[in-house]
């Protein structure tokens, strides 16, 4: 196992990593630590999960009574608008 | 552990699409397209409406900071000269707007309650009157979002909230981030790696 030295290392730069951040050779430095780390390798495969979880709820569309509501505002302002002239 | 960071988005091109998605419809709204207004209207609307539920946290202040993102919006249409920065202002003005709403919350009591209603029958006002039942937002919420991943978020310190929405879940780049928040660019990242962190935390308790 790499000393923890290493590891706080790791931790620094999982999020420049996990951003397609860090260029080839650091990302190997990662890839090469964690495969003697499991904590590390652990931590860097629970944040992924996070990130994708969150962008994951983040594509779906919001509840068709709120998508509604915002259509019938809108329609509202633009018809008020044009009976305005 | 997966080989490479495939959660690594690619920011610059996604980034361009949505402004130039966004220039597409200033453009057409601010001459006179009302299907272009009509779409740009409805996404502001709907901005205001996710950053109010998931940054702000109160699903009650909803509708206002909707309706104020709807009418800033269309009034700003018009003279809008580098459409390239309207995101920015957009989730500023929301941003904004949820504070104000916030702001004038502060001295209000909790609950109303109606005179005509919870009257027991000794003439007196019995203190838990509340609607236990959840409000209709609430319920439309709970269906959308899983509700693990709003509870984690709602134990976030509200600027890590922040920035961690509007960057994983809105798709704003770190430095469109740092605009609105107002935060360095190196701040940015350094609430998003720490937001991950307590997020990934909060889950795992959860």
């Amino acid at each position: 196992m790499s000393p923890p030295s290493d590891c706080k290392a790791i931790l620094a730069n999982i999020s420049a990593y996990l951003d397609g951040e860090l260029d080839r050779t650091a990302c190997d430095a990662i890839e090469q630590h964690c495969q003697g780390c499991p904590p590390c390798a652990a931590l860097v495969d629970g944040l992924r999960e996070t990130v994708g979880l969150c962008r994951q709820a983040a594509s779906v569309p919001l509840p068709e009574a709120v998508r509604q509501r915002a259509r019938d505002s809108v329609r509202r302002l633009l018809d008020r608008d044009v009976e305005k002239g | 552990m997966r080989a490479g960071p495939d959660t690594a988005r690619s920011d610059i091109s996604s980034d361009d699409a949505v402004k130039a998605e966004y220039a597409g419809l200033i453009k057409d709204a601010a001459t006179g397209d009302r299907d272009a207004m009509e779409r740009l209207l409805i996404r502001a609307q709907e901005v205001a409406y996710r950053f109010s539920l998931l940054v702000c946290g109160h699903p009650e202040d909803a509708e206002d900071v909707m309706q104020e993102a709807l009418l800033k919006t269309y009034q700003h249409v018009t003279s809008v000269s580098h459409p390239e920065a309207f995101r920015t202002w957009l989730y500023t003005t929301v941003r904004n707007a949820c504070l104000m709403k916030r702001r004038r919350h502060v001295g209000e009591p909790k609950n109303f309650v109606s005179l005509e209603r919870g009257v027991g029958t000794d003439g007196t006002i019995p203190l838990d009157v509340a609607d236990r039942a959840r409000p209709p937002d609430e319920q439309l919420i709970d269906g959308w979002m899983d509700s693990r991943l709003r509870a984690a978020l709602r134990e976030l310190p509200p600027s890590y909230r922040m920035v961690v929405v509007m960057r994983e879940m809105e798709g704003l780049s770190t430095k469109e981030v740092a605009t609105i928040t107002g935060f360095s660019e190196a701040n940015v990242k350094t609430r998003l790696h720490r937001a991950r962190l307590m997020l990934r935390r909060h889950l795992e308790d959860a």
